[in-house]
């Protein structure tokens, strides 16, 4: 039944009762009229029907297009994150191994060394430590932007804090190392270390001590040969007759009695003199591989950086 | 008796307004009557035809409208979706400790 329920019912009423032409006229246009509508509405919905099924199969692009972007990113986090976190914990033990290498190489060793004061020694390497460490942490999450610019400063301007206060670019500091070095590798009254001062020192009060000693021989010798030559006057007038032979007995046991005594304590002397050289030799030598391990230690760090 | 055409012209004249029934034979008034019987009931099944069509066709429509909108959702979705994973990785590219992990990377190259 149409929906039209007016016309319909009319329809049926016209096509029941006995014909009257001028109502079946007016009905059967009025039904040809109603069937042209409903043809018309019908291609209608099946155009928007047909929209919609484009729209459907654009939309469905769309969401295709979206989907795949959404798992690549998806993916890309994904990786990224667990690549951040390994990052850290690589960082991390790169920064950790950094500062243990500064902490056992502390390049101001040299310096302080050379000040001669070993008592600082300790305390400096503390100092450097604490530096070195600041400096490492220029990119740490800990320090503020404003510490974190400085870092970043510092490290683009191909400066590194080493040690103290002063900033040293990397060739000023193998300059003056190496400076430091032929310092030790040259002659022995350097400024290398306040020992070679002591012991230069050292060495002098022994040469002079030496020098002493020969005179203190020479005046005894001289002392000697005094009393010799007035022994044999008394001699020679008390007892003329045995006078040579008491004269050459008494130069002869007064002789060999400072002689050997002075031998003995120049050998004693020289003795001493000599271990001393070669302890003094010994941490000369100890200082130069002391410094030449501290310039290696300082290379290495220098290359790692 | 006249033939169908003959029939057929006189119901268009008819239909037309140009005579009135009074002016056609009975015989022929019979015949254009039954014509347009044939007419009505051709007609009012084609109208329940195409209103059924037009009924299931809006249903589809309505179908097809419920499934854009779910796409357009899933789409939209998907859009902010991966615009948040877009932030993410804009954010963990920045991270420090990656940068410098890359910075040495760079120095050691």
């Amino acid at each position: 039944m149409a929906k039209n329920k007016s016309l319909y019912e009319r329809a049926k009423n016209a096509l029941k009762a006995n014909y009257n032409l001028n109502e079946l006229r007016d009905v059967n246009a009025a039904v040809r009229d109603e069937k042209i509508k409903t043809d018309t509405i019908k291609k209608e919905v099946h155009d928007v029907e047909k929209g919609f099924v484009g729209l459907k199969s654009k939309q469905q692009m769309k969401k295709d297009n979206a989907k795949s972007a959404w798992q690549k990113y998806k993916d890309i986090a994904k990786v990224l994150a667990v690549t951040v976190v390994a990052a850290g914990a690589i960082y991390g033990g790169i920064t950790y191994m950094r500062n243990k290498n500064n902490k056992i190489q502390v390049p101001e060793n040299t310096s302080i060394v050379t000040d001669g004061n070993k008592d600082t020694v300790p305390e400096q390497n503390a100092e450097n430590e604490v530096k070195v460490e600041e400096v490492q942490k220029g990119t740490s999450h800990r320090l503020t932007d404003a510490e974190r610019q400085e870092a970043a400063d510092l490290k683009n301007s191909g400066k590194v804090s080493y040690g103290g206060d002063t900033q040293k670019t990397r060739e000023e500091v193998i300059q003056e190392t190496n400076s430091g070095r032929k310092e030790v590798e040259g002659e022995t009254t350097t400024k290398f270390g306040g020992d070679n001062q002591q012991v230069n020192e050292d060495k002098q009060v022994i040469e002079d001590a030496k020098k002493d000693q020969n005179k203190e021989v020479k005046d005894l010798n001289e002392n000697v040969t005094s009393v010799t030559k007035k022994d044999n006057t008394t001699e020679q007038k008390k007892a003329p007759e045995n006078n040579y032979e008491k004269k050459e007995e008494t130069k002869v046991e007064v002789k060999e009695e400072k002689t050997q005594e002075v031998k003995s304590q120049e050998k004693q002397e020289k003795s001493e003199a000599k271990a001393y050289s070669n302890e003094i030799d010994t941490q000369q030598q100890k200082a130069k591989e002391d410094q030449q391990k501290q310039q290696a230690d300082l290379d290495d760090w220098l290359m790692g950086r | 008796m006249k033939d169908f055409n003959e029939i057929k012209e006189i119901k268009a004249r008819f239909e037309r307004g140009e005579i009135t029934a009074d002016q056609i034979d009975k015989e022929t008034q019979e015949a254009i009557a039954i014509l347009m019987k044939q007419e009505i009931e051709t007609n009012l099944a084609e109208i329940e035809k195409n209103e059924k069509e037009i009924d299931e066709t809006r249903e589809r429509i309505e179908h097809d409208r419920e499934d854009l909108e779910r796409l357009k959702a899933d789409t939209e979705m998907y859009i902010k979706e991966t615009a948040e994973y877009k932030k993410q990785i804009a954010k963990l590219k920045k991270n420090d400790n990656l940068n410098e992990l890359m910075d040495d990377i760079k120095d050691e190259e």
